[in-house]
């Protein structure tokens, strides 16, 4: 072969530049979805129970139909079995798991205290990519009073 | 491998002769039967909500407003000026447009030029339940006719269905012409169609109806199946018509004349 020394660090050097996302992500990944902005404006989401110190999980799972960690996971089938539920099967009331009775009813109950779903629901979406159509109809009390 | 001319011809027609009787077939002998039955509520049920509107006690501008307007507020139904895309769940009509087929000859003029309360009937065999190809309108076991937004896929069929106007599509953004919003209720989006649902929501919490309530006695409402309700007594006791019956659709808001 002819012009080893220049051919194969060449090469090598194509091989790093083409691989630099990995060695980018690699340094400093954080598989994060941007903090919650409520975080540090103490007062303004009582209902939620956050606070400079950041949410009081315990107190959001005591007032949620379930707890943070279920949510954060189920939220979606927990959604949808309430939708077939209140729509298709003329049910009206959900009993979480600790025997506590609920209005089933998204607009009801749970934007009641997730009011402000620009910052509550999207945060995670846009950041996992999902698209959702739900606030295409459903209205959260922030955006009414635009 | 070769083949005759005149073999390709002939199974290319046993083919298509086999494949247009399967589908035929299939039609009438089973979808076809089945989308042909009766969808009337099955004997068994214990509730069959029904509404019966006094048409004569609706005289003012205001009695008329004051039920439509505790509707279209409370299900955020949009208030577009455009009124061949307008969205109405309760509207007032003459008697000639809402009852066309009745015989009107040599009827009273004060009948003729007075309006009535149209809404959705209800009705208890409804077609635009069977044409609806998502199933996202369909019927309760208490007779109310539903409307799944979240399946509706603005296709029209049951629009063309219903052959009392009672369905609207959403042709314009609707959020944007809403007067106020009633955070309890959601809006809909572009492209469903959507119409008057009974207050299932009410009833199912055990409340009446929000026109029936706004209207102050002037409706009445009650289960058809219990001989002691109040909407069977008033039925009874008054001439009542319903909307084309001569279709066989069975509505359930009866008028008082
Ligand atoms: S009035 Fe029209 S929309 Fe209502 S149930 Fe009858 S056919 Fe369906
Ligand atoms: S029954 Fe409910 S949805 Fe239907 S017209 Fe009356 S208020 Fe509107």
């Amino acid at each position: 072969m002819y012009n080893v020394d220049k051919v194969i660090p060449g090469i090598l050097i194509l091989v790093l530049f083409l691989t630099t996302p990995i060695w980018l992500n690699l340094t400093n990944l954080k598989a994060l979805p941007p903090s919650d902005p409520h975080v540090g404006q103490a007062r303004m989401c009582t209902t939620c129970h956050v606070s400079e110190a950041g949410p009081d999980e315990a107190a959001m799972s005591e007032r949620c139909v379930a707890d943070t960690k279920y949510m954060r996971g189920y939220h979606m089938k927990l959604l949808d079995e309430w939708r077939d539920k209140k729509i298709r099967k003329m049910e009206v009331n959900y009993k979480s798991p600790d025997g506590k009775i609920y209005v089933m009813s998204l607009q009801r109950t749970c934007l009641k205290c997730h009011n402000d779903y620009h910052n509550f629901c999207d945060r995670c979406h846009q950041f996992t990519g999902v698209n959702l159509d739900c606030f295409n109809c459903h209205i959260s009390v922030k955006e009414e009073k635009k | 491998m070769s083949m005759k001319r005149r073999d390709f011809l002939k199974i290319t027609s046993y083919g298509i002769a086999g494949t247009f009787l399967s589908l035929t077939g299939g039609v009438i002998v089973g979808r076809g039967s089945e989308l042909l039955k009766k969808m009337d509520t099955s004997s068994s049920e214990k509730v069959k909500w029904a509404m019966v509107i006094n048409t004569r006690a609706f005289q003012t501008e205001e009695d008329f407003n004051s039920v439509i307007l505790a509707c279209h507020r409370a299900h955020n139904v949009p208030d577009i000026p455009d009124k061949i895309r307008e969205v109405k769940w309760i509207w007032k009509d003459t008697f000639v447009r809402g009852f066309p087929t009745a015989e009107t000859k040599y009827i009273g003029d004060e009948i003729k030029k007075r309006p009535f309360l149209l809404l959705c009937n209800h009705c208890d065999n409804p077609p635009c339940v069977r044409v609806c190809p998502v199933k996202a309108t369909f019927k309760r076991k208490d007779g109310i006719v539903m409307q799944d937004m979240h399946r509706c896929i603005g296709c029209k069929f049951c629009m063309a269905a219903c052959p009392y106007g009672a369905r609207n599509y959403n042709f314009y953004p609707p959020r944007e012409y809403l007067r106020s919003v009633n955070p309890e209720f959601p809006t809909r989006s572009l492209g469903v169609v959507e119409k008057c649902i009974f207050c299932y929501h009410r009833l199912d919490e055990g409340l009446v109806p929000y026109c029936v309530e706004a209207s102050k006695g002037k409706i009445f409402f009650g289960n058809l199946l219990d001989e002691n309700s109040e909407v069977r007594k008033v039925i009874a006791e008054n001439i009542i018509l319903v909307r084309k019956p001569e279709l066989g659709t069975n509505p359930k808001v009866f008028y008082i004349i």
